[in-house]
């Protein structure tokens, strides 16, 4: 295979973690805001029982039905139309709607699981109610893979970063290879990852 | 093949012999001194208005002494990105205008979807990015004129294809950019289109076979495909069929800036054709066109001028008026319009209602959409079943490489699975819109798929061996459910493979209106209804299972 426009193999592979670490940290900012907010919210679910948990129940509702890619160019456009991108700059601004479009799903998934946690403490089965740390390790796991879904606004993580390398392969039977090579990164990256929660949990139950 | 390392040597050889003398301003010419004089009157009015009280774009860019302009970034020859060096025929002309302003230019990259967005929401000055002057463009942008470049759309195909006009087009697959106003066109012609928001990509998909034939100006098919400057492998293949209306390019400013920035900018683009230098950095670049020579000539001397210093509107090319026919609902939207603006004072636009092909693209989206959303169920469905009984096959050979592949796609980013399909799906098949349409379908029904096949198998482990199906599906039911919610969520990211959704058409639409509060609101909408439809059926067909909801013993 040839090279991103004439780098060299290890330069390429330099280049994709650089991208993958945008994936991680955008990921971890996303939950960074999200998980409080979800907890707030759960917590209002839970202890209020009048319009104030019905208004929240409906809003969390309404981010869980909430496309993500499609709340992403929401917000690009309504970043740009407020002038964000001119202030941040693409990268920072493009960033900034990704993490908009992912609290949808990290706020309201945040919120389901602390309002569950807060349910089995009431129960007593404090056991079954601090399977929240594996479920929030997993909800910042499926975080990131999702923040693949900047490669449709050029945010620079590891997916654009492919599809441009890809780009620079002349053949079919090359990019298709590139993609696999990748694809089988994330897949044991993220399937070790998800191995750990799993022991995680079996260890909190025991 | 010449290549880019070719073309910038020759540009350096042109510049050290003197070939570039003209755009350094060295000749000059009647029409260039009239438009000189013109500008440096109007940049001294906006000088002597100070830097305290900016009153426009010009003025603000007189103080900061940079000048913002949006450029592509992968327009071969016009404006492409080259070892982080943009370079190409536009690059140098913001260059130009720039050394004309005396200030230094900003390039800020842009692209074909969001570039007049960009300008309106003030992030850049200018915008010189390869833009057609169309009459519907002109409500959003202000066109600076005199154009500095023309450029007819082209419609490329293999050379033993029989395509010779638009009446040829029926049922054919065509590539097309995003946002280009002749997509109208050719969908009226009935083509099937698949929209691509880079050059680069409509290429791709060209040389792969995704596409019969390929539509963009010609400018770039040349460059591209089938001129001199082509690989040999693809001007050896393809050739130009036909090709329709001439359109003229030019910069853009926000409508505020017209007198002032808007202006100055056509001052100099007189003065750029008079003394040739537009012209010349076409040459240099591969782009050069014979508008460019008839331009020259006509601003040589000062008949394009008034004595006041205006530019004679019978020097300049008008808009190409290539707007949407007005739909059966046109004026009920117009009317709709009205009471919006008059009651609650909201000015809105419909674009996606009030012209006739807009109103069918924006129906058969919905359609689509539709169908994807469908599509992408049944297929969670099918392909979590599958992974289920090959996970429970008795045979060790069929058993690992399903939980393999099942472990994979768990943990694969969609878009990667997405673009994987297109490459496989376009090398078996001619990739037509329902071929996109069922990619999309396969691609985003495999990652849910497999979440509801692997929570089959796990609820299947905590019951005996021959449990039934309907046993295992009772304990998973709930998991099941959010794979099938999160599989119509995922629906709309067949956009990003070509599908034409509500998505795709939607940004289409909204990149060359310029309107996208309520075409986003309207897409917002949509999807929201969509997948709170499928969450409220799900959740009743749940029940019926009688599954309860964990944690919810409390309550």
């Amino acid at each position: 295979m040839c090279q991103h426009q004439g780098l060299s193999v290890l330069e390429n592979i330099e280049g994709f973690f650089q991208a993958f670490s945008v994936n991680v940290s955008v990921g971890f900012l996303t939950m960074l805001i999200g998980l409080p907010i979800g907890f707030l919210t759960a917590a209002i679910r839970f202890y209020f029982s009048g319009w104030a948990a019905r208004l929240v129940g409906f809003l969390i509702g309404f981010l869980r039905a909430f496309p993500v890619f499609v709340l992403m160019f929401l917000a690009v456009n309504f970043l740009a139309s407020v002038g964000v991108f001119e202030i941040l700059g693409n990268d920072y601004a493009s960033q900034l709607a990704l993490i908009v479009a992912l609290l949808a799903y990290t706020i309201s998934a945040c919120s389901d699981a602390a309002l569950t946690f807060f349910r089995y403490r009431a129960l007593g089965q404090m056991h079954q109610a601090w399977l929240l740390i594996p479920n929030m390790f997993q909800i910042f796991v499926i975080t990131v893979v999702d923040t693949g879904f900047g490669a449709a606004i050029g945010v620079k993580e590891a997916v654009t970063f492919t599809l441009a390398l890809s780009e620079s392969y002349e053949t079919r039977i090359e990019r298709i290879s590139l993609l696999i090579v990748v694809i089988l990164f994330f897949a044991t990256t993220l399937a070790l990852s998800k191995r750990f929660i799993a022991k995680m949990s079996v260890r909190i139950q025991q | 093949m010449i290549s880019f390392d070719t073309l910038a040597f020759m540009r350096n050889i042109l510049l050290s012999i003197g070939m570039l003398a003209p755009i350094q301003g060295a000749a000059s010419t009647p029409g260039a001194v009239m438009a000189e004089t013109q500008l440096q009157e109007l940049l001294d009015q906006q000088r002597e208005l100070g830097c305290q009280d900016i009153q426009s774009t010009l003025q603000s860019v007189l103080c900061s002494k940079e000048l913002r302009i949006g450029v592509l970034t992968d327009y071969k020859g016009f404006a492409d990105k080259i070892d982080k060096m943009h370079v190409g025929f536009e690059i140098d002309f913001a260059n130009y205008i720039s050394t004309q302003l005396g200030v230094k230019p900003v390039l800020i990259p842009t692209t074909v979807s969001r570039r007049i967005q960009k300008l309106v929401d003030k992030e850049i000055d200018l915008l010189l990015a390869a833009l057609s002057h169309t009459s519907a463009r002109e409500q959003a942008v202000h066109f600076v004129r005199p154009h500095y470049f023309s450029s007819a759309t082209a419609v490329i195909g293999l050379k033993e294809t029989l395509i010779t006009d638009l009446t040829d087009l029926n049922d054919v697959t065509l590539c097309v950019p995003l946002g280009s106003y002749d997509n109208i066109r050719f969908d009226k012609a009935h083509a099937r289109l698949l929209t691509f928001d880079t050059a680069q990509k409509m290429v791709d998909a060209l040389k792969f076979g995704a596409c019969d034939l390929l539509a963009h100006d010609r400018s770039l098919t040349l460059l591209e495909v089938t001129g001199p400057m082509a690989p040999q492998f693809l001007r050896g293949r393809y050739e130009e069929k036909f090709s329709i209306d001439e359109t003229p390019w030019g910069t853009a400013v926000r409508n505020e800036d017209s007198a002032t920035l808007g202006r100055a900018i056509s001052l100099i683009t007189a003065k750029a054709h008079s003394r040739g230098v537009i012209e010349r950095l076409a040459l240099i670049n591969g782009t050069w066109v014979p508008m460019l020579a008839v331009e020259r000539k006509r601003f040589e001397s000062t008949n394009c001028f008034f004595d006041n210093g205006l530019i004679s509107p019978d020097c300049l090319i008008q808009a190409r008026d290539i707007g949407d026919t007005p739909s059966a609902i046109s004026p009920t939207v117009t009317r709709f319009q009205s009471w919006t603006k008059e009651t609650l004072g909201l000015k809105i636009s419909l674009p996606m209602l009030s012209g006739q092909q807009g109103l069918k693209l924006f129906l058969k989206a919905i359609g689509t959409s539709l169908l994807l959303a469908l599509g992408v169920i049944i297929a969670t469905i099918i392909i979590g079943l599958g992974f289920y009984f090959l996970s429970k096959s008795n045979w060790a050979l069929v058993r690992v490489p399903s939980q393999t592949l099942r472990v994979i796609i768990l943990n694969t980013p969609d878009m990667l699975l997405l673009v994987l399909a297109y490459l496989v799906m376009s090398s078996l098949w001619l990739y037509t819109t329902p071929i996109t349409i069922i990619t999309g379908i396969l691609a985003v029904g495999s990652t849910n798929g497999a979440a509801a096949g692997d929570s089959l198998v796990h609820a299947s482990k905590t019951l005996p061996d021959k449990a039934p199906l309907s046993a295992v599906a009772r304990i998973c039911a709930i998991q099941f459910r959010a794979c099938i919610i999160n599989a119509t969520k995922a629906s709309p990211l067949a956009a990003f493979i070509g599908a034409p959704d509500l998505l795709s058409v939607l940004t289409d639409i909204t990149s060359h209106s310029g309107e996208r509060t309520v075409t986003f609101i309207v897409l917002a909408l949509f999807y929201v209804v969509m997948v709170q439809t499928v969450i409220l059926l799900s959740a009743y067909l749940v029940k019926r299972m009688h599954v309860p909801t964990p944690g919810t013993e409390r309550a």
